[in-house]
């Protein structure tokens, strides 16, 4: 017999990054409940809804990349699925896309909590002294007369770029060496990064962005450490306030799994494998 | 426009605070004007309904969701609820010196033109004193120069208005259903007018039911420290008519409550199926104050069911009063609501049932399938104690209604026992160990034997208080070490493997009679008490007896007085002003009787 399963990406941000995943959850499933669609329970004395959920964040903070799958007895498109569930759902938590599959035998798709590899998480920094382009290039960029605007708005790749701050962050956070002795939460957050970027704003002075992808489970191949949020930003925040840098906002931008070494969204991964079947 | 706090502020405070989520608003639900239309409408009277305890045990509360329903329906008011912030936060917003704000427009309560508190029970008195000096208005009413904001209180712990008299503009006594919305009219005229002193508004208020306005009396004292008559200043009624909703189904139950973010104390749709107990046990202060016993009808109480649970998502259901089973239908009820088509997977609840033998069968509709536990209150031991406090229960019929349960699978089984009780005796005691082990012999001959191996009773110990409105309103509490000496009895005489006992502070127990009891000095203490630093004293790691103690001996009251103490028949009451409709001369002949 086949399931019905809708998986959909949505956001919580502002208040509702103060609530806890179990609270999330519990909110999800009453507004589920309220729209009225069939929905698929367990069995036994006490029927849960069969609803799974990515990885949760930490409180407090904003994601823009949530994940969920919920089971239903009835057939419905993905958009009227949508419209439905936001009707419910307050404007600062609601469902942004979602595409229905079919969980038969041959086509098992796994749990997200099992799917997920990869997490992204992007900080809005402020520098209170220097340019982002001083700290990021180790010289200011050129100004486009015409504009008057700041033209380095592409990402800067890491490696590239032998300035200050990036070094110092290599230097605290890269891939650790083989006899590098730290303490051990320290060589966890090393071997949990999986890449990071730096760019600057380009609209807004003193402001860059930086952004941190950690793995979200142990892979065979990587022998890495799992990316945990709170662990990594204690380090960070000392690392920046030494700098004189000011954290403006911390998201969670993206959710991924590693498909042939590519990071792709995990809605992506059920439409091109619903295609293949 | 009225004062609030940005966002942004907030997210500040909330750094390292436990559970942000109680303080960020927005759930599903929620009625309050927005600040764009109260700025539209300068007019709009902005009311606080404060619940003195953290978000998760004040959102269970049905009072302020019923007021927060009524007055938001007006287009001319405007109600925010508010809670007490826990420690942390309240740190936070003392370190940042940040007065505090409601929880939807975040709007600081010194701007608000009323603030209602709801006193649930005595030990919340020292949190609504904190939430005061949070707010930055003087806790003490007579202080107050400006008019607004008015501070009120309601609830059950005002049925006694004294202990909070000091703090009070006014208290609401009995059902505020109807009186919230003439009080709400008052304010609105009065503003209109733009005219007069603090006092004319008080005195209309004060006309209305339920309304007693505290500096409008007087409680003239004996030199032996009794009272010897409590006076009205003439603007104040001479008695205070607690108000009375006759009809419940005149007011719908609300059936789109606010829907929290996070996980509260009591997490269903809870539906008011009656008020008040016909039962009668003398103890028993919510069986008197919250006569007559009126019904909410069957047949609406179904549509709301329904209808609520759709509109919240909930997959529980509580149906609530102070005795679910003694709601006529009550089979219909739970047939209704359980059988319809789109609830699929709804558990209900019925807290405070009284299990006899009948309603074990009912007990077994609603827990079908999974079985939750059982709880029995036989209160006493003995025939005799039950007779006094006029539990109407027979030890054949409980043991009777035990057996059923044991019969049809649960092995969970709760059962609650007050001591020091008037005239109970050694024997009395040994009674209670007597009856546990009825109960686990009981269990030894109904249960399989592998059943029986894990079967664990709970067995829960409370201290009597005497409370006002109650036929034992004039005994005395036993005295601590007595009650210690009891309860180690017990503890060291019932077969510990078989057994887990709970025991409530009887030191707590203390204090809440002598606030319960309490008249005007009671009110200093209270304040003595929360400068020494008391708060949340319903919590158990926050109260402390040392604490009261001090506070009692620094203002030289002896708390003995409204504990230990024998009150003669013929002693003025000081709660003797309030008219709950139950005669004080009915309440001495069931006292005289429970004598006998």
């Amino acid at each position: 017999m086949s399931v019905n399963t809708v998986r959909f990406k949505f956001f919580k941000k502002d208040e509702f990054k103060y609530l806890s995943h179990l609270d999330v959850l519990a909110l999800m499933e009453r507004a589920l409940m309220r729209t009225g669609i069939q929905l698929a329970c367990s069995s036994g004395f006490h029927p849960k809804l069969k609803l799974s959920f990515s990885n949760p964040i930490p409180l407090g903070v904003q994601s823009l990349a949530e994940y969920c799958d919920i089971e239903l007895l009835e057939e419905i498109s993905p958009e009227d699925f949508t419209v439905l569930i936001n009707s419910k759902l307050p404007d600062n938590l609601k469902v942004i896309q979602a595409l229905s599959f079919e969980k038969t035998p041959e086509n098992k798709i796994p749990s997200l909590m099992s799917a997920i590899d990869i997490v992204l998480y992007e900080y809005k920094l402020l520098f209170k002294k220097l340019l982002p382009e001083v700290l990021l290039n180790g010289k200011p960029s050129e100004k486009k007369s015409s504009e008057g605007k700041k033209t380095t708005g592409e990402s800067l790749s890491f490696d590239k770029f032998k300035s200050p701050f990036l070094k110092d962050f290599k230097e605290l956070f890269g891939p650790a060496g083989k006899n590098e002795e730290c303490e051990t939460d320290l060589l966890n957050v090393k071997n949990s990064i999986y890449n990071y970027e730096a760019a600057a704003s380009g609209l807004e002075e003193n402001i860059f962005f930086l952004k941190i992808s950690g793995y979200a489970k142990i892979l065979k191949q990587s022998n890495n450490s799992i990316f945990k949020f709170n662990v990594f930003n204690k380090y960070f925040e000392k690392f920046l306030k030494a700098a004189d840098i000011e954290i403006r906002q911390v998201q969670k931008t993206g959710t991924y799994i590693l498909k042939d070494n590519i990071l792709t969204d995990p809605i992506q991964v059920i439409s091109t494998k619903g295609s293949e079947v | 426009m009225p004062n609030f706090l940005e966002f942004k502020m907030l997210e500040k405070l909330l750094k390292g605070v436990e559970k942000p989520g109680r303080y960020v608003n927005h759930e599903a639900g929620t009625k309050s004007k927005s600040l764009k239309y109260i700025d539209a409408h300068p007019g709009t009277i902005l009311a606080a309904l404060f619940f003195p305890d953290i978000y998760e045990v004040g959102m269970s509360n049905a009072g302020i969701e019923i007021l927060y329903d009524i007055i938001n329906k007006s287009p001319h008011y405007s109600a925010e609820r508010v809670f007490s912030p826990w420690v942390d936060f309240e740190e936070s917003l003392r370190k940042n010196k940040i007065l505090l704000f409601s929880l939807e427009n975040r709007i600081f309560l010194n701007n608000f033109d009323l603030i209602g508190f709801n006193a649930a029970h005595e030990m919340l008195y020292t949190n609504i004193l904190n939430a005061l000096d949070l707010s930055g208005i003087d806790h003490i009413s007579e202080k107050r120069n400006s008019i607004f904001p008015l501070v009120c209180a309601g609830g059950t712990s005002v049925f006694n208005p004294w202990p909070l008299s000091k703090f009070m503009d006014f208290m609401v006594i009995g059902d505020g259903e109807e009186v919230i919305s003439r009080i709400m009219e008052t304010i609105k005229d009065f503003k209109e007018k733009n005219t007069g002193q603090k006092k004319e508004l008080l005195k209309k208020l004060s006309a209305l039911d339920g309304v007693f306005v505290p500096q409008f009396y007087k409680i003239i004292y004996n030199s032996n420290s009794e009272i010897q008559s409590i006076k009205s200043s003439g603007e104040g009624k001479t008695v205070v008519k607690k108000a009375v909703l006759k009809d419940l189904d005149s007011f719908k139950i609300v059936c789109d409550p606010v829907i929290p973010n996070i996980r509260v104390v009591h997490d269903r749709f809870a539906v008011e199926i009656m008020r008040g107990c016909s039962r009668g046990c003398n103890f028993c202060q919510a069986g008197f104050i919250y006569r007559p016993v009126r019904q909410r009808k069957l047949k609406e109480l179904i549509g709301c069911s329904l209808e609520g649970l759709k509109n919240t998502g909930y997959d529980e259901i509580s149906f609530t009063s102070l005795s679910s089973s003694d709601y006529n239908g009550i089979f219909d009820l739970i047939y209704g609501v359980t059988t319809s088509k789109y609830l699929k997977r709804l558990s209900v609840s019925m807290p405070s049932m009284r299990l006899d033998s009948f309603n074990v069968q009912l007990a077994e509709l609603i827990q079908s399938g999974r079985k939750t536990g059982l709880t029995f209150a036989p209160e006493a031991g003995s025939q005799k104690m039950r007779d006094i406090i006029k539990k109407d229960i027979t030890e054949e019929e409980l043991m009777n209604s035990i057996k059923i349960a044991f019969t049809k699978g649960w092995d969970k089984i709760k059962l609650y026992f007050m001591i020091g009780l008037p005239y109970e005796t050694d024997e009395d005691i040994s009674s209670i160990v007597n009856l546990i082990y009825k109960v686990i012999d009981l269990a030894r001959a109904t249960l399989p034997k592998r059943s029986f191996g894990r079967v664990v009773l709970s067995v829960s110990i409370n201290a009597f208080c005497p409370k006002p409105f109650t036929p034992l309103q004039w005994c005395p509490q036993e005295d601590i070490s007595t009650l210690m000496k009891k309860f180690y009895f017990i503890e060291s005489n019932i077969p510990k493997r078989r057994v887990k006992l709970h025991w409530n502070s009887p030191e707590k127990s203390k204090i809440e009679c002598a606030m319960s009891r309490g008249d005007l000095r009671t009110a200093d203490v209270v304040e003595q008490a929360w400068k020494n630093g008391a708060k949340f004293d319903n919590w158990t790691d926050f109260f402390n007896f040392k604490t009261w103690q001090k506070s009692f001996t620094q203002l030289g009251v002896d708390m003995d007085l409204y504990t230990t103490r024998q009150y003669p028949e013929d002693e003025i009451l000081p709660w003797d002003i309030v008219d709950i409709g139950i005669k004080k001369e009915w309440f001495l002949k069931e006292y005289r009787k429970s004598k006998k």
